[in-house]
């Protein structure tokens, strides 16, 4: 014991690097199971506020290009106000609720990125809901404090998100290999479905997360996988992940419905 | 060392703001993201406690993690470097250093740039191999580890000029 003891202290620079190097790689372990992470994130108050001083500065020099962004999506809304009829919209029966905020933290170069927008509890927004701009998919909500919450981007290595074909509605799994954060990949698509270059790929609304027909991206590359019996797909995405600011994110209001159904089937 | 607390905190602060506002938010050719605040650790005085400066660095690469998502890779990379900086001090610098007979300041420029070129070659190697997690991409890495420290180590010697630094 005495012999141990004595072994333990000469080397305690060895053995204090030890513990702590196993500490930071649990923590950065733990990070990818999800739940028992729960306060070492962007969203947290320090950080997101820093975030958000940094962003307000920012903002301002993005005014303009943001005005020119917010009147085209108000002519296209019109547009659709127009064409629909008023006896269409009931406001007690809508499906989803959109709520607005503004990403303070972006990032795309890690292998797993997370955006920080500056919405949380207090407006609604919770976990597994998910998040567009005006042109398309950006990630699902993974994280929320009261003022911020975080998003899984889908420049995330752990991203799956279900979509499919606009055309011949075939599924396949959106993926990212963590390269390009301009291009993404899709598996699982079955090679009896016919792609050409430049199809469109829209979100499934198999997930609950993402209504039916968002825009993804549309087709670049692709070739049938080892097994020859699925397609890997290389598409190019319709957002430019690399400029975020205003995003949208989408709350299903019939989301507890549906999980009580699932859960009553079990 | 007393008077060395706030000279330590201006440079922490200043290096922190640097990374946290300037540097995460820059990405050359796509993915290369400088980590200059490294330096901080390159620079901490030689003649601190080891194990108080083992957990110092770990404090710091957890600040950052916070700040970048990363879980506690930059905290590993950080506790490696300071681990290793012993070692690396006396093989580039010759054993002379732990008596304090030559003054940091004034070891040639040669000696100088291998050590902090070195030490962020190990940093950017241990955060890339734990942000990648995985061998299949290996050479890839090693290329990514590469240029991002050529490029950390081309804007940690502009900064050291800049800024004569003490230890």
């Amino acid at each position: 014991m005495h012999q141990i003891s004595i072994f333990l202290f000469k080397n305690k620079r060895f053995f204090l690097f030890l513990t702590l190097s196993i500490i930071g790689i649990a923590i950065t372990v733990s990070t990818n199971t999800y739940h028992r992470y729960q306060f070492w994130h962007s969203a947290s108050w320090l950080s997101g506020n820093i975030h958000n001083i940094q962003q307000n500065i920012g903002n301002y020099f993005q005014l303009k290009k943001e005005n020119v962004l917010l009147t085209a999506d108000n002519t296209f809304l019109k547009e659709q106000l127009l064409n629909t009829t008023r006896a269409n919209i009931n406001p007690t029966q809508i499906d989803f609720t959109i709520i607005q905020g503004q990403t303070v933290k972006n990032s795309y170069n890690l292998t797993r990125n997370y955006i920080t927008i500056n919405i949380g509890n207090k407006t609604g927004v919770s976990q597994d809901m998910g998040v567009i701009t005006n042109k398309g998919i950006v990630g699902i909500i993974d994280r929320v404090s009261s003022n911020f919450s975080r998003i899984q981007s889908i420049l995330n290595s752990n991203s799956k998100i279900s979509v499919q074909l606009k055309n011949t509605n075939h599924l396949g799994i959106l993926e990212w290999d963590g390269t390009d954060p301009r291009y993404a990949q899709i598996a699982d698509v079955p090679s009896l479905a016919s792609i050409n270059i430049n199809d469109t790929i829209v979100t499934s609304g198999n997930s609950l997360t993402f209504p039916r027909g968002l825009l993804v991206g549309v087709v670049k590359k692709f070739q049938l996988d080892d097994s020859q019996n699925y397609y890997k797909i290389q598409i190019e995405l319709i957002n430019d992940m690399t400029s975020l600011n205003a995003v949208y994110v989408i709350k299903n209001n019939d989301l507890e419905e549906i999980n009580s159904l699932n859960s009553a089937n079990e | 060392m007393n008077n060395a607390i706030p000279i330590l905190a201006i440079r922490f602060l200043i290096l922190f703001g640097v990374q946290i506002f300037i540097f995460n938010n820059v990405s050359i050719l796509g993915y290369i993201n400088p980590f200059v605040y490294i330096l901080f650790i390159l620079l901490f005085p030689l003649r601190t406690n080891q194990e108080q400066f083992l957990i110092i660095s770990f404090l710091i690469g957890l600040v950052l993690d916070l700040f970048m998502d990363t879980g506690g890779i930059h905290a590993t990379a950080c506790v490696t470097v300071a681990f290793l900086r012993p070692t690396f001090l006396k093989i580039i610098f010759g054993v002379a250093y732990d008596y304090m007979s030559i003054k940091f300041d004034f070891t040639d420029f040669l000696r100088k740039m291998t050590y902090v070129f070195t030490l962020i070659l190990i940093h950017n190697f241990v955060v890339i191999a734990l942000e990648r997690f995985s061998f299949s991409h290996f050479l890839l890495s090693l290329w990514f580890a590469l240029l991002t420290s050529a490029v950390t180590f081309f804007i940690s010697i502009i900064l050291l000029i800049l800024f004569k630094y003490k230890t």
